[in-house]
Order: C-alpha cells, then sequence, then structure tokens
C-alpha cells in the first residue's frame, strides 16, 4: 500500500504516470452512431462510384471490366404494363396491375443459378434447395439461351420491405459465367398467374442493342 | 513544497539537458537504423511518436516523451531560471526560438493533414485522399444511379477494430444498420475455388472469402476488409464484404461499391480512403516529365495547373508546381510529389500526383530559426564587443605595467 502523505516524491511520479497511462487505454467498442455526413455532387463524375457491380466485378474476378449491368438491350412493354425509370440495378423496370403493385424487371447479380434461386426461395419464406432440384427445373428460353423458369409462392420480404403474404415469383435465371442474369416478376399471386404470358411476350422481346461502329 | 522545488530543480538542470539529449541522438540512431526493417511510417510512430520504446529488447525513452522533457527544461533551465540581465536578453530571446520551435513540432504532429491529389491532364479534383487512413461510406443513390450523399464510418471507429471485432452502426437517417463483423487491416478476398481459400477460416460469401495477410511496411500498400452485415429496420438482413482494392487507384477509373435496395431505395457501401477537401480546386493543365539521357531516371518533372476557386469555376490562376516549388495557397502546401500512368504504350499518358499538407505550422519552423538566429547572433555581437573591450583593457593595462617598469628601473 502506498501512503501518499508519507511515501517520497518519485512514489507519486509513478503513481502520475500510471493513471496517465490507463488514461489512454482502448475504449470498449459500443454501437457508434454515424454522424459524419457529406454531400456529392453528381454532375462531377470524378468521385462517383460503379454500381450494380457483382462481388467478382468488385474483387477483380471478372473477366470482362466492371460495367455496372448488362449489355445494351432493347425490349417491347407488353399490353397493360407500364415502364418506370431503370436504377442502378435495374436495367430494365415495368410495373403492372391496378395499382402498380406488380413488378417485373431485368438485373444481374453474382452467384450464378443455385444461390439466386435460393435467395428467391428465401425472399418467400421458403427453404432452400440443392443443386439437383434446381437441375431439375424447367427452362425457358431467354435470348436466344436456355434459362431456368421457376414460379414460387408465399410470404414475400424484399429488403427493408414488409412482408406480403400470399404473394407470386415468376422469374427466369440464366447462369453466364458464374453470374445470373434473370428476369423477376412479383406481385400478389393471382395477379402474377394472370400476367404470364406478358412476362413471356417481354422475355420473347428481349435483344441485344447492335452498337454502330 | 520540498517536493516541487526538488522537482523544479531536476527540470531546469544541465543534467537533465544533457541526458535528454543524449537519448534523442540515440533515438534518431537506431530509428533511422530500423526504419531500414519496419519502414518510414512505422518507425517514426516506434521512435518519435511515443513515450516509451525499445530496440532489440534495451528500453529506450519515445521521441515524444524527450522533447517534452526538453521544452519543460528550456522553459525552467533557459527562461525561468535565468538570471535577467540585459545581457542575457539575445541568450533569452534564442532559447524563446528554440521553444517555439519545438512548439512548432508538436502543433504539426497534431494538426496536420497530409494527404494527395492525382489528376491526368483536364481532371479537376477539390478532394485530398489520406496516404493510409480508410474509411467505409455509406452512399444514397438517386433515381438517375447517382450517389448523392456519403455517410461516413470513419477511420477512428476503424482503426480500434480486429479481426475478432464486432461493431454496430447506425444513424436515424438510415433505414437500416451495419455491423462490422470482422476487419483486417490487410487483407486479399479470394474466390472459393482458389486453392488457397480451401483452409481459410471464416464466412464465405458470395463465393468469396477474406484472407489475412500481414501488415505491410509501408501502412499506404495496406488493404483493408471487413465483413458487413447489413440489417434493415424490416426485412432480411445480407451479408457483404468490403476491400480496399474495390477503391479506385487510377485517377481515371471509379471504385466498385457494393449496390443494394432498402425501403425501395438504391444504396451502396464503399470502402475507400478517407478524403477531405482543400479551399480550392486543382485543375492540370499539362504534365511535364524529363528524363535523363538514356535512363529512365526522372530528372525533371512539373505540372501546370490552374487554381480554381470551385469545381465549376471557369477561370484561374495559372501556376507551374515543381519537384523543389511548392504551391502555397490559403493554408495548404501542394508539392510535385509523384506521377503515374496505367498507359502500357510506347507513349504513355502520366497522372500527376501532388502532395497536400493542410498544415497551420507551416512556416512557423522559419520563424523558430530566424529567432534563435537573431538572439544567437546578437549574443555573438555581445560577445565579441565585450571580448575586443577587454583585449583592449588588457593591452592597456600592459602598456601601464610596461611604462611603470620602464620608470622605475630608469630612477
Amino acid at each position: 500500500m502506498v501512503h501518499l502523505r508519507k511515501s517520497p516524491w518519485y512514489h507519486r511520479l509513478i503513481l502520475a504516470v500510471a493513471v496517465f497511462g490507463l488514461a489512454g487505454c482502448r475504449e470498449a467498442t459500443g454501437p457508434y452512431e454515424i454522424t459524419e455526413v457529406r454531400e456529392m455532387d453528381p454532375d462531377h463524375g470524378f468521385e462517383q462510384p460503379i454500381l450494380g457491380s457483382s462481388s467478382a466485378d468488385r474483387f477483380g474476378y471478372s473477366a470482362a471490366p466492371a460495367s455496372g449491368l448488362l449489355p445494351a438491350l432493347t425490349w417491347d412493354v407488353p399490353k397493360g404494363w407500364k415502364e418506370v425509370a431503370v436504377t442502378a440495378m435495374r436495367q430494365a423496370n415495368l410495373r403492372f396491375g391496378p395499382a402498380d403493385e406488380g413488378e417485373c424487371y431485368l438485373a444481374s447479380a453474382g452467384g450464378g443459378l443455385l444461390a439466386n434461386l435460393n435467395r428467391w426461395r428465401r425472399q418467400m419464406g421458403l427453404e432452400p434447395v440443392d443443386q439437383a432440384a434446381a437441375d431439375a427445373l424447367p427452362e425457358q428460353m431467354l435470348m436466344g439461351q436456355p434459362a431456368t423458369l421457376m414460379s414460387l409462392k408465399g410470404t414475400f420480404t424484399g429488403m427493408g420491405a414488409s412482408p406480403k403474404k400470399n404473394y407470386g415469383l415468376h422469374g427466369l435465371i440464366l447462369e453466364i459465367d458464374g453470374r445470373g442474369m434473370f428476369v423477376k416478376m412479383t406481385g400478389p399471386s393471382p395477379l402474377v398467374s394472370a400476367n404470364i404470358a406478358q412476362f413471356d411476350a417481354f422475355v420473347r422481346s428481349l435483344s441485344v442493342t447492335k452498337q454502330s461502329p | 513544497m520540498r517536493f516541487l522545488y526538488k522537482l523544479y530543480k531536476i527540470l531546469s538542470s544541465y543534467w537533465l539537458a544533457a541526458v535528454t539529449l543524449f537519448f534523442m541522438t540515440v533515438v534518431t540512431l537506431v530509428g533511422t537504423l530500423d526504419q531500414v526493417d519496419l519502414g518510414l511510417w512505422e518507425a517514426k510512430q516506434r521512435y518519435f511518436h511515443s513515450f516509451f520504446t525499445s530496440y532489440k529488447g534495451i528500453p529506450l525513452p519515445g521521441g515524444l516523451l524527450l522533447m517534452m522533457l526538453l521544452f519543460v527544461n528550456m522553459v525552467f533551465g533557459g527562461m525561468v531560471h535565468v538570471r535577467k540581465k540585459w545581457r542575457g536578453l539575445p541568450l533569452l530571446i534564442s532559447h524563446f526560438g528554440m521553444l517555439f520551435l519545438l512548439v512548432s513540432g508538436f502543433v504539426t504532429w497534431t494538426q496536420t493533414r497530409d494527404g494527395f491529389v492525382a489528376v491526368y491532364a483536364g481532371q479537376v479534383s477539390d478532394r485530398a485522399q489520406s496516404y493510409r487512413d480508410w474509411q467505409i461510406e455509406i452512399l444514397e443513390v438517386n433515381e438517375e444511379g447517382q450517389a448523392t450523399k456519403a455517410h461516413t464510418i470513419p477511420t477512428e471507429v476503424l482503426a480500434k477494430l480486429g479481426p475478432t471485432d464486432s461493431r454496430k452502426c447506425m444513424s436515424d437517417a438510415l433505414p437500416f444498420s451495419l455491423t462490422i463483423d470482422r476487419w483486417f487491416e490487410n487483407a486479399a478476398v479470394l474466390p472459393t475455388s482458389a486453392p488457397l481459400a480451401a483452409d481459410l477460416p471464416g464466412k464465405v460469401i458470395d463465393g468469396f472469402k477474406v484472407k489475412a495477410e500481414k501488415g505491410a511496411k509501408e501502412r499506404s500498400r495496406n488493404f483493408p476488409a471487413c465483413y458487413l452485415t447489413i440489417r434493415p429496420e424490416s426485412g432480411e438482413a445480407s451479408e457483404v464484404i468490403l476491400w480496399g482494392l474495390s477503391a479506385k487507384y487510377d485517377p481515371r477509373s471509379s471504385t466498385s461499391a457494393y449496390t443494394f435496395e432498402v425501403a425501395g431505395r438504391q444504396w451502396a457501401l464503399q470502402l475507400v480512403k478517407k478524403s477531405w477537401p482543400i479551399a480550392f480546386a486543382i485543375r492540370l493543365d499539362r504534365f511535364l516529365y524529363e528524363k535523363h539521357p538514356g535512363t529512365m531516371t526522372p530528372k525533371n518533372f512539373e505540372s501546370r495547373i490552374t487554381r480554381l476557386d470551385s469545381l465549376d469555376a471557369a477561370e484561374g490562376k495559372r501556376v507551374a508546381i515543381q519537384m523543389n516549388k511548392p504551391m502555397r495557397h490559403d493554408g495548404f502546401v501542394v508539392f510535385q510529389e509523384s506521377y503515374g500512368t496505367r498507359d502500357k504504350g510506347p507513349d504513355p499518358e502520366y497522372y500527376s500526383q501532388f502532395a497536400v499538407s493542410d498544415n497551420p505550422a507551416d512556416q512557423w519552423p522559419l520563424y523558430a530559426l530566424i529567432v534563435t538566429g537573431v538572439g544567437l547572433t546578437l549574443h555573438f555581437i555581445m560577445k565579441l564587443v565585450g571580448f575586443k573591450g577587454a583585449a583592449e583593457r588588457n593591452r592597456r593595462q600592459r602598456r601601464e605595467a610596461s611604462a611603470n617598469l620602464d620608470s622605475a628601473s630608469t630612477s
């Protein structure tokens, strides 16, 4: 025990150094509140990122340079459907139904057939399946290549959305070099079933835009 | 009081000054020797920005402690303890100059932000990037697919994490939280198909795993990685790997961000080097590069730039920045640092890289040396005058003594 009143001066010095040292220890890592926000100028592309990149693109394992999404495509908007603005992840973005509650879009994602199939199944509240089950699914032509067709029913939970009961998902996944290109239609189950013909018409109309030399 | 007086005697003693200067010499020597193995940044941190250090198991005081001791010693011994006579004024001035030099070193150490700006001819930039500090940015993306706002998890938070740590980050402005599950200061991200990935522990996300790497000798060559979990307020959580190598490293390229949707909006995540705005924008007009004949060794390189008030300004001041001729403006110093290219052809186009230093004490060492120089010059002049006076007195005394001796012998 060190008695400060009787201790020599160097005991106090050691104690002061110890207190100073302890004060510099690392603090505990509790939740962190993000407070630093800055505006980014969209008109100056200097610091604009490439959006919609797959994991292979982001980590430098893609043969093609990261370009965002898919090759330039054209399509026809089926009767009764309407086109809405594309986003960074959706090259074609369509809506249908009385209150536009049905949606159909064209996009790509890393992970191939099984990963995308099971991601969709999870979104519909269904158990994942194995490769054999994926291989047994029917096929439909998508831009001249056989793509895997699936129709799912369940409670749909997209990222950030509240669960929607009695929903349907009808989609095609085309695996190219380990990546999935897909056309995905979701909405209330009766509405999705009633729009299968429009979905097929949209898929048939998809074609690659001819690049000018 | 007795304790305080003893402490004052020690802190103002010549003995402490001698010991401090001796250890400063030793620490400078071993720090320079160890820089070969540790690299510049690590050696600076270990030997000069520390209170205590060691070299080959021998404990030593760190540069920070020595500088503080020298400062205190000079305040007490060189300013307070000395007798206040007009003859001592020049030495007081020179001591003040040296103290000011130590203060400027401290301000530089605590307040300076060093970064770089790299641009190709025609490009404009008004942000400096850190060499070695990283941050995670959560980007808000508008309907046109443009990032409009960045919410930042700063370096200070990431620097406290390690490979086994986890930390939740959130904001009222975001409809989701992020949890950094593991943080690697230097890492490689491998596809699970790679042989090196077979025995790696850790999660597989979208066909990739993180492999921890040993820290690079130069910290600027580290590429950190982390696992992140995105948890929306409602709905399914998702996991993602972020890696520093996805960030842009050429002024013409762009960072490949991870993009996702929450609450019907687009968001993106990127792990990028820390950046901050500078007081003006730099537009590179022309980069001049000259090699020694028959070699690849650069003889001279310089940049002709236009300094603009903002990114949108059409007109500005034209400035030439050369290797030993920086541009000083608005508290910033812009040095010509290096250049680079990704072109592989015979006549590549180079980008120019500028070191940008935001140091409030930039010119203080110069002022300190002027003050010290003035003090020492006055001191030497006074000594010289005193010496000449004493010499004259000695001669006069010798002449008088000689005259007295002559008169005594004559009589």
